[in-house]
């Protein structure tokens, strides 16, 4: 099967591109742009068409974070085969689960760290855009320009993660939200691209005016505008006579268009639809903001010539100069200033990143690579495809969903990987052209609320009692001196459990520092209550990590109250006996990132501490201990009394048969092979009792390749 | 050769990369004077081959330990003690430890740069300073990226806390996690109630499904997570994991290094050292001593005090000291200057670390810092001097270039760095 694409979708696809707007362009242009890309590429394979069952696991895991139940697959079995795709589509996009799953890629993205000041009211912010759908570039608006407190006012965590300093702020808003490394030039001319340290300190100037400030009192962070800028030119590292304040100048320059182009027009359109149905502004009038601004396209555009100049908006600049964002929240004027320009439509660079992440995020690999490294000496692999989806993600008002929608619908995305037949260059070629697909492993968050729905561990599976276990646990003795100065021992006092709250699952304590068996827990964050609850949100607030310093104080401080508990002390084995019926919230809930030993961390969750630190989706030992040998892969496997499973593997209702197809289509989202049925049944009636070889081929089946990798 | 050089390379690196980093090494015609002269240096015969690195987080107390200025307005609390090394004179609070200073050597002039916990441990543990984009590889890392893992057990062990990251070298060179130490990792056996035969079934049905999958799509992802589950299990089935376990131990000896957390440690990198592990670090905090400063001092010295002396004579009477260097480290020290709690806050122009082994000549300080303790007053040594100096000990060229997956090249020690080489005369 050799490229597939003829004349005729190129024609199509040319057509689409200069047809009215009215035309609702189908899903099919995205596979017709990446067959315009493919043109003169030889010897590639498309990989075959995915049935409909892979394409639901496929799609269940990139759009809800975790492998479709069983009661979903059935459900979804039910739909007429030819509307089945599109059905499931639209409802996952509406479930509950997708703001979660998309919250854990906005927040690697922004580096939102439930730890760092104001972190976790952020990253319930994102959650909260997410699930209602706020237009992308409302929401970079909101980060860049905010200023205010750190968690009552949510979205400042963003300007407070890099300590507000102008210079990381510079670097982390250019490589986050256009896609570009800039941070070379905060030091040098950037060696590799165009970008001069003039304009690094142009562009830091618009953050020089805002501070960070700390209540002594409160000890509240807060952020807002001083009155002198601190960003001076020339570096001081050149020892310069003087230095002194520049103007602030956006680096990056405005596309320029002869006639009005269809995608901006149609954001009008819709942006004038949304307003005329009372909702909400969405933040700037598009008209003021396509022609507001131009007055610093034009800034931008100076030093290149009038290249970006409009005379006809010029005139209506004019009319325009107030600080629309200012009444909707306290915002920083230099920073909306900067905000409007970054988000501006026709600001290439905005919209091209989102979506190079999105399809990176989707397909395995990004147009350029790394993700947030575009230059115009990058090589674009399909520079066609990401054009058009650059377009539409405007042209849809910057909506998430929309976006996506167009992904997973395409050819593309449903596509197999290629199998060992082809030699291993056909595979790879085919690959990076995206003719075929790539097997990815599921991210960490995905691997583990898969494991939890395939092995019903939302629940309790089993009835309280059922596994009682006497569990031996070290434990610290004090010594201590009594009255009469003789040595006393001193039990620890028991931990004083904390208080049932809206906003935390209580099962799920932070682990300590050590190395016990529970390596799968964290604390599970209820995002509504911590916007909604100003008590729940301080008391978050206290529980969040902290750094080391404070940790370090905490304890310096117990030091002090606690004069003699130091220094003598002893260990001493207790037993206690412990119902061990775990059930497990799900992983993108957690506080994130997690500790660094935890589950999604070791299978590479990012510490978003730095910029350009992703996913790391290689192999490891750990990994493999903590799947082969884990408490949660092996609670999943055990069939609990109360799974429906149950009662197919023993007593009057046995039926093996009908156990190992509920098996497959429960781990597996599919139904097992004459020979894997073969192989299931000799693998229960080896064992023990059916109810063991069960779990045996549980775990195997939750080990495998096939469940950690996407078909 | 080629296959020397690494190690603990990601299953990513091709052979184009190493191409390139080959090309990179200039052959020694085309070197600089100064790179003959380093690589020079470097070739006298290393002598360490392990290293058990204490990592005392929070920033310890220079003048309180390793740094006594007795008669100075900033002393505090303690008085020095003389130690069982000819005019060496360390704090009061670490009396066992100064019968052992003849094997140790102490530098007290290190002038470090950074003042914030976070960026100064950055700069310590990596040798280089924190920036965007890049993640270097710390001292265990890149140490076991240079010498090829000796026996099953993983090459890079850290207890009680987290060890910095591998950054471009790659997950492989990664530290081996220990929460307890002394008690076994549960991960490393089969969950409880699965036997041993049920477990090693268990294995075997996994390794059939699996290469029935990998061998249709003969993907390398999927074939590097079967490498790393061959791994696991080789490792699950070691009898090395014995090293990992304290109840082996003679009870009279635990007692001797502190039942403690910290004496734990000492005494597990003893015994991982002794089974042929590479890179040991032992993590402690609480050494953020703003207030309280003395009493806090007081307690960690009578936890490190026992364990550090009894490691220190239990390497040297066995004759594996010689080929383990041990090192104490912290982000900075604390301010000659005592603040109104009784605390001492953070201080990075001058503090001090100690050594013991691997070459190190024994009795000896290296530097001084002035007469408050205030500022490196002779041989000032940079912070990313100490990641020269161990490597120097290990035989490593710490000048050597790797490329990172995006195919920059890094130095392993950050450009500058020199060996402290007095401390092996």
């Amino acid at each position: 099967m050799q490229n597939q694409a003829g004349w005729g979708s190129v024609l199509i696809f040319a057509l689409c591109f200069t047809l009215p707007i009215e035309l609702v362009c189908s899903k099919t242009q995205v596979d017709d742009a990446i067959a315009l890309g493919n043109a003169d590429k030889k010897g590639l394979v498309h990989g075959e068409p995915m049935d409909d069952l892979a394409f639901l696991r496929k799609v269940s895991v990139d759009l809800i974070g975790r492998i479709p139940s069983d009661k979903e697959i059935r459900r979804y079995l039910k739909w007429n085969a030819s509307e089945r795709r599109d059905r499931v589509v639209e409802q996952l996009l509406l479930h509950e689960r997708f703001a979660d799953r998309w919250t854990a890629f906005f927040a690697d993205m922004l580096r939102i760290r439930s730890g760092a000041t104001g972190g976790t009211a952020l990253l319930a912010y994102v959650h909260k855009s997410v699930d209602e759908g706020k237009p992308f570039d409302e929401l970079a608006r909101e980060l860049i320009a905010v200023n205010g407190r750190a968690n009552t006012t949510p979205a400042v965590g963003f300007i407070l993660n890099d300590n507000v300093d102008p210079m990381a702020l510079t670097a982390a808003t250019a490589q986050v939200f256009l896609g570009v490394r800039l941070q070379c030039a905060q030091c040098h001319d950037h060696p590799f691209d165009d970008w001069s340290q003039r304009q690094f300190y142009e562009m830091a100037t618009f953050f020089g005016k805002t501070r960070r400030v700390e209540s002594r009192l409160t000890r509240a962070v807060y952020t807002t505008e001083g009155k002198e800028n601190k960003v001076l030119w020339p570096p001081a590292r050149k020892k310069p006579s003087e230095r002194a304040n520049i103007d602030a100048r956006f680096p990056f320059l405005m596309e320029t268009f002869s006639k009005p182009p269809l995608h901006l027009a149609r954001l009008k359109a819709k942006r004038a639809k949304i307003s005329s149905k009372g909702k909400e502004d969405p933040g700037v009038e598009i008209e003021n903001l396509l022609e507001e601004t131009q007055a610093n396209v034009n800034v931008a555009a100076r030093k290149v010539g009038p290249a970006g100049f409009d005379p006809e908006s010029d005139l209506k600049r004019q009319n325009a100069s107030l600080d629309l964002l200012g009444d909707l929240y306290k915002s920083s004027e230099m920073r909306s200033e900067l905000a409007k320009l970054i988000t501006h439509p026709r600001n290439r660079y905005f919209a091209q990143n989102f979506v190079n992440r999105l399809w990176a995020e989707l397909m395995g690999r990004g147009f350029y690579e790394p993700i947030d490294d575009y230059s115009e000496y990058q090589t674009i692999s399909h520079p066609q495809t990401l054009d058009f989806l650059r377009k539409e993600f405007v042209a849809v008002g910057y909506d998430l969903r929309e976006t996506l929608r167009l992904i997973v619908k395409s050819d593309a995305y449903a596509r197999k990987s290629l199998d060992a037949s082809h030699s291993n260059k056909t595979r790879i070629d085919s690959e990076t052209a995206f003719a075929s697909g790539t097997s990815r492993r599921m991210i960490g968050e995905a691997l583990f609320d898969s494991i939890v729905t395939a092995g019903h561990l939302e629940d309790y599976k089993w009835p309280a009692q059922a596994n009682l276990k006497t569990v031996r646990t070290r434990q610290r003795v004090y010594i201590e001196k009594d009255e009469n100065g003789k040595e006393v021992e001193v039990s620890p006092k028991p931990a004083t459990a904390s208080p049932a709250s809206p906003s935390m699952e209580n099962n799920m304590m932070p682990r300590k520092q050590g190395g016990a068996y529970d390596l799968e827990k964290s604390i599970a964050l209820d995002f509504k209550a911590l916007l909604s609850n100003n008590q729940v949100k301080a008391e978050l607030e206290e529980m969040r990590m902290r750094s080391d310093q404070e940790i370090e104080a905490v304890r310096m401080a117990r030091m002090a109250q606690q004069p003699t508990r130091r220094g003598k002390y002893k260990y001493v084995y207790v037993e206690e006996e412990v119902d061990d019926n775990p059930k497990y919230s799900s992983s993108y809930r957690m506080a994130s990132p997690a500790a660094p030993d935890h589950f999604l961390r070791i299978f590479g969750q990012p510490g978003r501490d730095r910029l350009g630190d992703f996913r790391n989706s290689s192999a490891s030992m750990r990994q493999a201990l903590m799947m082969l040998n884990g408490k949660l892969t092996h609670e999943a496997s055990r069939v609990g009394l109360l799974e429906p499973l149950r009662k197919l593997l023993e007593g009057r209702t046995k039926d093996l048969d009908a156990a190992i197809r509920q098996t497959y289509l429960e781990i597996f989202t599919r139904e097992p092979l004459a020979d894997e049925v073969q192989d299931a049944l000799s693998i229960l009636s080896s064992a023990k009792t059916p109810l063991e070889g069960m779990a045996d081929l549980r775990w195997a089946m939750l080990n495998s390749h096939e469940f950690k990798f996407l078909p | 050769m080629m296959k020397k050089a690494t190690h603990c390379s990601d299953y990513a690196v091709t052979r184009r990369r190493f191409l390139k980093g080959a090309g990179g090494a200039a052959t020694l015609l085309g070197m600089p004077v100064s790179q003959l002269l380093a690589a020079g240096g470097s070739a006298l015969p290393a002598k360490a081959e392990h290293v058990i690195l204490f990592w005392n987080g929070g920033g310890m107390s220079h003048i309180d330990t390793w740094d006594p200025k007795p008669g100075r307005p900033t002393q505090g609390e303690f008085d020095p003690i003389k130690t069982s090394a000819d005019g060496i004179q360390i704090s009061e609070i670490l009396p066992q430890l100064a019968k052992q200073m003849h094997h140790c050597a102490l530098v007290r002039s290190i002038a470090g740069t950074n003042g914030d916990h976070g960026r100064a441990t950055y700069e310590l543990q990596t040798g280089y300073g924190q920036s965007a984009n890049l993640v270097h590889p710390g001292l265990g890392s890149i140490v076991v990226h240079e010498k090829e893992r000796l026996g099953d057990l993983p090459a890079y062990v850290t207890v009680s806390g987290q060890a910095p990251r591998s950054g471009y070298l790659g997950q492989k060179c990664a530290a081996y996690f220990v929460g307890q130490p002394g008690e076994p990792d549960p991960y490393l056996k089969f969950p409880a109630g699965i036997s041993e035969i049920r477990g090693n079934k268990r294995l075997e049905v996994l390794a059939r499904m699996n290469r029935k999958t990998s061998s249709q799509l003969g993907s390398k992802a999927m074939q590097a997570n079967e490498t790393a589950v061959d791994d696991a299990v080789a490792l699950m089935r070691s009898p090395a994991l014995k090293a990992f376990e304290l109840k082996h131990e003679n009870p009279k000896t635990i007692a001797r290094y502190g039942d403690t957390d910290f004496g734990r440690g000492a005494l597990m990198a003893k015994r991982l050292v002794e089974t042929g592990v590479r890179f040991v670090q032992v993590n402690r905090g609480g050494f953020d001593t703003h207030s309280n400063n003395f009493e806090a001092m007081r307690a960690h010295g009578e936890i490190m005090d026992p364990a550090l002396a009894s490691l220190i004579e239990d390497l040297a009477s066995s004759g594996l000291l010689q080929k383990t260097l041990v090192l104490m480290l912290s982000e900075f020290g604390r301010t000659p200057r005592i603040n109104e709690n009784a605390g001492r806050d953070h201080h990075a122009k001058v503090f001090s670390c100690f050594l013991a082994g691997g070459g190190v000549q024994g009795g000896q300080v290296i530097g001084a810092s002035d007469e408050d303790g205030v500022a490196p007053a002779e041989r000032p040594v940079k912070p990313y001097d100490l990641h020269a100096t161990v490597c120097h000990a290990l035989g490593i060229d710490g000048n050597k270039e790797i490329m990172t997956p995006l195919e920059r090249p890094m130095r392993l020690v950050r450009e500058g760095g020199e060996p402290v080489k007095e401390l092996f005369s």
